[in-house]
């Protein structure tokens, strides 16, 4: 008798979501599913606002990630006024970019993801939280709001607040960085560096801990997309598209992001108000499934598809992260998002540390002025979680006709799928389930970081359900997370 | 805007960090920073020692605030529904049994301040109650009659917070238009 586990809910802030296991007739997985329910439409409550006012509203869509909306709309604004912006600006965004990964890699892995790698993935619930991490490994849990606030901090001094910054705007940032300023950012800098490079070493003790986790949390061929460097390095706030498929080969090399339609579609499905990007070449190649075109973004896929990352002590580590696949493929195990998270904090603290050394930094000339020049406007960059597209459609006065937004939680919803899938096919063994192995489901949404993570961490308080249910609806099993 | 900050203080000298949180724009949701506002201003009219923080939400990067040196005393300012009146209640850190995450509550964030201060400031939490939650600015009527009756309350809260801080901070004087003890104080 087929039979449906659903836990329900995942999510408790910026969105809401369940996860369903279907069972067949034998008990065992026959399909998993993360399903967000939440509907919002910022898309098409944009329309009839002017694209200057963008980046403020679409700030607003995540109050963790925002300086990523920021950036993607200020882009896409640059791109409707057709100017360049001054040079000293974009360094300016692409400092506060790197301080938004910092901030959002450091919280992902030291306070969401942390309980599970330092107690124990099936651990005691009521400890396995930031309470116990506090209580067990006080130094990791300080080392983590250390490096979470300077990221903060650094967002803060420049754009006024940490969240929320009205700094980035069409044509560039509103204040350039005074030398004042510039000296207490460098002052914080050898703590943060520090502290990742002690959490990298961390990691790596930790690893061999987690070998079943690494085969079974996620790893799976899939192609990666991202930005690179027009030399192929990582990039976070501009460059080229490039896309790799799961046995290293290069599909797309330098593809201008403006043309990302040429190569992305969106499908959506009935059970889900999330939708799911795909790759339309490779799901053309196979008879227009869009599943067949399945891609990962963030962390994992910017590092598997840079050719170097461009900092000394990163590309030390690149090095280290390659060797976890066979020579010249990918890193295709979803566990490895962690360990690439730090490489990309690491890697963050080095520009931010190059750029301030820039005697451009200071330069005052940091915004470019015009009016509406192009009627529509495409601005990308990577955010914490990966690659973001903002489009915007607009009429010669610049009110927005039309909006597109493809985010990167969206991107690897495929992904995320079939991480679910898989963990619950090697966890799940007929109609009982422990405890335990909904924190391994949760952490293989976590993995991802989606904008979900916060409430689909351990909480020692989150609302968590659980039902088994028969295929007339009725409830057979549930379990309940208090 | 609902973050904002007071610069540090430049001495050592004790003072009441007040943490005021909520969404200015769902409506009585930013009643916390509001009250919070309104609160500093009025305590440092009258020449007493208080640093403001407001934001969307308590975050762990706070923690480094309250466990400055100087913070005698902390305040967290927020509105809830189901309250019939405000309420002034100390924060106990043993009542925190919380995962942690993006958003903490003050007795999660008392937790993670622990890690950078062994002798925690008393903590206490002002909460207003608040009727509408909806997209929005500005506050609901009656909860801005609430905001004016705290106000009113300004000393003697004061007094409350500043004796529980073994003499760090000054209880102020009453000569300047002090007024009765009010009921919302437990």
């Amino acid at each position: 008798m087929p039979r449906t586990v659903t836990i329900d809910p995942v999510t408790r802030i910026e969105g809401h979501a369940k996860i369903t296991i279907h069972l067949d007739d034998a008990g065992q997985v026959a399909d998993a599913r993360f399903h967000v329910t939440e509907f919002r439409g910022f898309e098409k409550f944009c329309e009839g606002r002017t694209f200057w006012e963008m980046p403020g509203i679409t700030a607003r869509i995540c109050g963790i990630c925002p300086v990523s909306h920021l950036m993607a709309s200020a882009k896409a604004g640059d791109a409707i006024l057709g100017v360049r912006i001054p040079p000293t600006a974009e360094k300016l965004r692409r400092l506060m970019n790197w301080a938004q990964i910092v901030q959002s890699h450091a919280l992902s892995f030291f306070h969401l993801s942390g309980p599970d790698l330092l107690l124990g993935m099936e651990s005691d619930p009521g400890q396995r939280n930031l309470m116990g991490l506090i209580a067990r490994h006080p130094d990791i849990a300080r080392n983590g709001i250390r490096l979470r606030h300077f990221g903060q901090e650094v967002i803060r001094i420049l754009g006024g607040r940490s969240v929320h910054p009205a700094w980035t705007v069409p044509g560039g940032v509103r204040e350039p960085l005074s030398p004042e300023n510039r000296a207490r950012i460098q002052e914080m800098l050898p703590e943060a560096l520090a502290i990742v490079e002690q959490a990298l070493e961390l990691y790596q003790r930790l690893l061999p801990q987690f070998s079943e986790e690494v085969t079974v949390y996620g790893d799976f061929p899939s192609l990666f997309l991202g930005l690179v460097t027009p030399a192929g390095g990582l990039e976070h706030y501009d460059g080229l598209l490039r896309v790799m498929d799961g046995d290293g080969r290069i599909l797309e090399e330098g593809l201008p992001p403006a043309r990302y339609r040429e190569i992305i579609g969106e499908a959506v499905e009935p059970w889900s108000y999330l939708k799911f990007p795909f790759y339309r070449p490779r799901a053309q190649e196979k008879g227009g499934r869009y599943q067949e075109g399945m891609y990962r973004v963030g962390p994992l896929a910017r590092l598997n598809i840079c050719d170097f990352a461009g900092t000394p002590r990163a590309d030390e580590y690149l090095q280290a992260f390659r060797q976890l696949a066979p020579q010249g493929k990918p890193v295709t195990g979803s566990f490895h998002y962690h360990y690439a998270r730090l490489i990309e904090i690491l890697f963050s603290l080095e520009k931010i540390q190059e750029t301030l050394a820039d005697p451009e930094i200071t330069d005052s000339h940091v915004r470019s002025k015009a009016d509406v020049n192009q009627l529509v406007g495409v601005g990308v960059s990577e955010a914490p979680r990966g690659t973001l597209f903002h489009e915007y459609h607009v009429n010669e006065d610049g009110v927005l006709q039309r909006v597109n937004l493809i985010i990167a939680t969206g991107q690897n919803n495929l992904a995320m799928n079939q991480t679910i899938a898989q963990i619950a096919r090697h966890y799940v063994d007929g109609p009982s389930l422990r405890q335990g192995i909904l924190n391994r489901l949760e952490h293989g949404i976590r993995l991802f970081d989606p904008c979900l993570s916060c409430s689909t961490h351990a909480l020692g308080q989150m609302p968590l359900q659980v039902q088994l249910m028969g295929p007339d609806g009725t409830l057979l099993d549930e379990l309940t997370r208090a | 805007m609902t973050e904002q900050r007071t610069p540090p203080a430049v001495s050592a000298a004790p003072y009441l960090l007040i943490l005021g949180y909520g969404n200015t724009l769902r409506r009585d949701d930013g009643a916390g920073c509001f009250l919070a506002q309104a609160l500093a201003r009025c305590w440092q009219a009258r020449g007493l020692p208080v640093r403001l923080e407001t934001g969307h939400q308590l975050v762990p990067e706070m923690a480094l605030e309250i466990a400055a040196p100087a913070v005698a005393a902390v305040l967290f300012v927020d509105a809830a529904k189901g309250l019939s009146t405000w309420r002034l209640q100390p924060v106990c850190l043993e009542s925190s049994m919380e995962g942690g995450g993006h958003t903490l509550s003050p007795a999660g964030l008392l937790a993670h301040a622990r890690l950078f201060r062994n002798e925690l400031p008393p903590a206490w939490l002002l909460t207003i109650p608040g009727r509408d939650f909806g997209h929005g600015e500005g506050l609901d009527s009656h909860t801005r009659l609430i905001l004016r009756d705290v106000l009113e309350h300004a000393l003697p809260l004061w007094q409350r917070i500043a004796g529980s801080t073994n003499g760090r901070l000054s209880l102020a004087s009453q000569a300047s238009g002090g007024v009765a003890f009010g009921g919302g104080m437990e």
